[in-house]
């Protein structure tokens, strides 16, 4: 066909117009590209970076890991310091706190408490008020002020409480069951735990953390009215749904609650067994606070089942542990860095 | 008439069966900036010279230890090229083929020489080849030239020699040891004892004729006298007769000595080469110290570059991804929690 049409006709047809088309199609996708391109500019920028770590210290908090959580919010922190990004300070404050309460520093979660109500207060980020309030209530409750505690949880245990999220409301409620428990209250304490039984009901299905929840504030329950059946029964359950989700902090509280109980029914080879469990998880987080208040439940139940050679023992490592020598935590956790 | 395939405004674009042309357009792009950046990558690093004009120029070796083949070859210095390929010739020889970059051609002249270092220390090993720059009034070297490559002394050469030194200086010193050990032994304590003895005789004699008992009436006529003389002259004869034969022992000793002062004369001979050997491991060990320094110096701005070079690829990737078809094919990401979840207060 081509053969029939002048050599300039030829041209136009195989080089000149495949060119422009071509060179037309570039641009259109140099154009795209440097849009998207300027779309993702916030990618590298510090606050962004201090977000990133934000969120790798929510992941290993939430695996238990609390000394990686507390140097993954610190560099937060000081990156968004850097160039004064006063929000995502707030919320590493607020991290810190909480981590800081895990790892039982109550000194550096109240100056980390007051930092995160500064910059909230300068930031104007109501939205974190709520969050504030539980910290200091779990605050006051390890200081053993059980009337602030209370005070400070009462506005988020109603459902029809604005602007308070769901997993609020459910960890003050599980906070005010705690409160209940220690008080004594046992009429109250089941009052609060229907109330927290209602509160999970409606939750959509994937919250095993607080069916676990549920299920040993039930065991607890049922040890305090002689069902010591059921109350293993309940706590053997709430120990299987931690580990098939792997929650360490859970499995290893569930543990330590359940061998506290059985020291308190005297029987010291369940309730070895079960603190021995516990104490394990807690040094495999590196959980110092947890670990050195589980060998302080084994001690007492060595000494009251008159084994002393054991209790001396058991005195030793704690105080060993107690002393924070990273030497006795490199032998226990080689290849891991531990603590904050 | 052709059909029209039924269009539905409430299905989204993605689970559409047909890209439209701008749709399809965008996806080539993508790909061909793909294949571009697939280029480039592969044009980068040892490719440099991939596109430029080059020389070859071979090496005969005696031994093809310590290289291999991407080596660097050096011109005066500066990073020419790449070893392209080893080789065996007719001869049983080994031929390297070294590819160099042309812009250097003119640095190559018939008196350039070759050489090939090879250091392996600390676990790390540097090796390559140098060819001196030549002299401008030589001519060119040509392409496919060929130039016999002399390899330096390698570490282990040099430490080889010096074990030798070590071993030779030791035998002196064991030699000198059981000479000193002779002259400080029992024997040497017993031949000064009879001298002592010898010597406190002649001084009671001295002390009589001090006495004013006559020299010579006294020695004939004071029978003590004359019995301590006897002793003293039998003691004095026994001594000389132990005092020969202690140096007939000590005989094969100094000869021995003698042995050792030649041995040691001629390593102290040895000496000036070998500490001129030692003088260039010393070199080639600062030099190999400079070559890592230089290398660990020029760590951080590597890793401030690749951190850059990472950030950038970062922002391409997500460029990338929210276009057509990856756009279509990735999940939408889910947006990270940076609070950590209410905490109860005893967990």
């Amino acid at each position: 066909m081509l053969r029939n049409l002048p050599m300039s006709e030829v041209m136009t047809r195989k080089i000149v117009r495949p060119a422009l088309f071509f060179g037309l199609l570039l641009l259109l996708a140099t154009a795209c590209v440097q849009r998207q391109s300027v779309a993702t500019d916030g990618a590298g920028q510090p606050e962004e970076i201090a977000r990133q770590l934000l969120a790798s210290g929510c992941r290993s908090f939430q695996g238990g890991e609390y000394g990686d959580a507390m140097r993954f919010f610190r560099e937060a922190m000081v990156i968004a310091r850097g160039v004064d990004a006063g929000a995502v300070m707030a919320l590493a404050a607020v991290n810190m706190a909480e981590t800081s309460l895990a790892l039982g520093d109550e000194d550096a979660a109240g100056q980390n408490l007051g930092q995160a109500r500064r910059l909230v207060r300068r930031e104007g980020l109501a939205e974190l008020r709520p969050r504030l309030d539980l910290v200091a209530a779990n605050l006051a409750v390890r200081a053993g002020r059980g009337g602030e505690a209370f005070a400070l949880l009462a506005p988020y245990l109603s459902a029809a409480s604005p602007q308070v999220g769901g997993e609020l409301r459910l960890a003050a409620l599980v906070s005010r069951v705690q409160l209940a428990f220690a008080a004594e209250e046992g009429a109250a304490a089941r009052q609060w735990l229907d109330r927290y039984r209602q509160a999970v009901a409606a939750l959509a299905a994937g919250a095993p953390r607080h069916a676990a929840q549920l299920l040993r504030f039930e065991a607890r329950l049922c040890y305090r009215e002689g069902d010591q059946e059921g109350g293993d029964r309940r706590f053997a359950e709430a120990v299987a749904i931690y580990r098939a989700g792997a929650v360490r902090p859970g499995l290893a509280a569930g543990l330590a609650e359940w061998g506290r109980l059985l020291m308190a029914a005297k029987q010291w080879e369940a309730a070895r067994d079960r603190l021995d469990r516990a104490f394990f998880v807690r040094v495999a987080m590196a959980d110092r606070h947890g670990a050195d208040e589980t060998l302080a439940l084994l001690e007492q139940l060595d000494r009251a089942s008159g084994d002393r050679l054991r209790a001396a023992e058991t005195r030793q490592w704690r105080e060993v542990l107690h002393a924070n020598s990273p030497l006795a935590w490199a032998d226990l956790l080689p290849g891991r860095s531990v603590g904050p | 008439m052709r059909k029209e395939p039924p269009h539905d405004s409430s299905i989204h674009y993605i689970h559409r069966m047909h890209y439209s042309f701008q749709e399809r357009v965008v996806g080539t792009f993508v790909l061909l900036a793909m294949v571009a950046l697939l280029g480039l990558f592969i044009a980068t690093g040892k490719t440099k010279y991939f596109f430029g004009d080059y020389i070859t120029v071979y090496g005969h070796l005696p031994t093809a230890q310590g290289v291999g083949l991407d080596d660097r070859v050096k011109i005066a210095g500066i990073d020419a090229g790449y070893i392209e390929s080893i080789d065996v010739d007719g001869r049983n020889r080994i031929v390297v083929a070294m590819r160099l970059s042309k812009q250097f051609h003119k640095l190559l002249r018939t008196d350039s020489v070759a050489s090939l270092r090879t250091v392996a220390m600390f676990g790390v090993t540097a090796s390559g080849i140098s060819i001196s720059a030549g002299s401008p009034d030589m001519p060119l070297l040509k392409d496919n030239a060929v130039l016999n490559v002399q390899v330096a002394p390698s570490f282990e050469d040099m430490a080889g020699e010096m074990v030798q030194l070590v071993a030779s200086v030791k035998t002196s010193v064991v030699g000198l040891e059981r000479l000193v050990a002779t002259l400080q032994g029992a024997h040497l304590a017993e031949t000064i004892s009879n001298i002592n003895g010898v010597a406190a005789n002649l001084r009671t004699m001295t002390d009589h004729v001090t006495a004013g008992d006559g020299v010579l009436g006294a020695a004939l006529y004071d029978q003590e006298l004359q019995r301590d003389f006897k002793a003293s002259v039998t003691s004095l004869h026994a001594t000389l007769a132990a005092t020969e034969g202690r140096l007939r022992q000590l005989e094969p000793i100094l000869a021995t000595t003698d042995e050792l002062t030649g041995a040691t004369r001629q390593t102290l001979q040895a000496l000036p080469e070998l500490l001129a050997g030692l003088k260039g491991t010393t070199n080639l060990l600062n030099e190999v110290l400079a070559l890592l320094n230089s290398q660990v110096r020029q760590a951080p701005e590597l890793t401030a570059r690749m951190k850059l070079l990472m950030r950038e690829t970062d922002r391409t990737l997500r460029a990338v991804q929210r276009l057509w078809p990856l756009s279509s094919a990735l999940p939408e990401k889910e947006e990270e929690q940076v609070l950590i979840a209410p905490q109860p207060a005893h967990e």
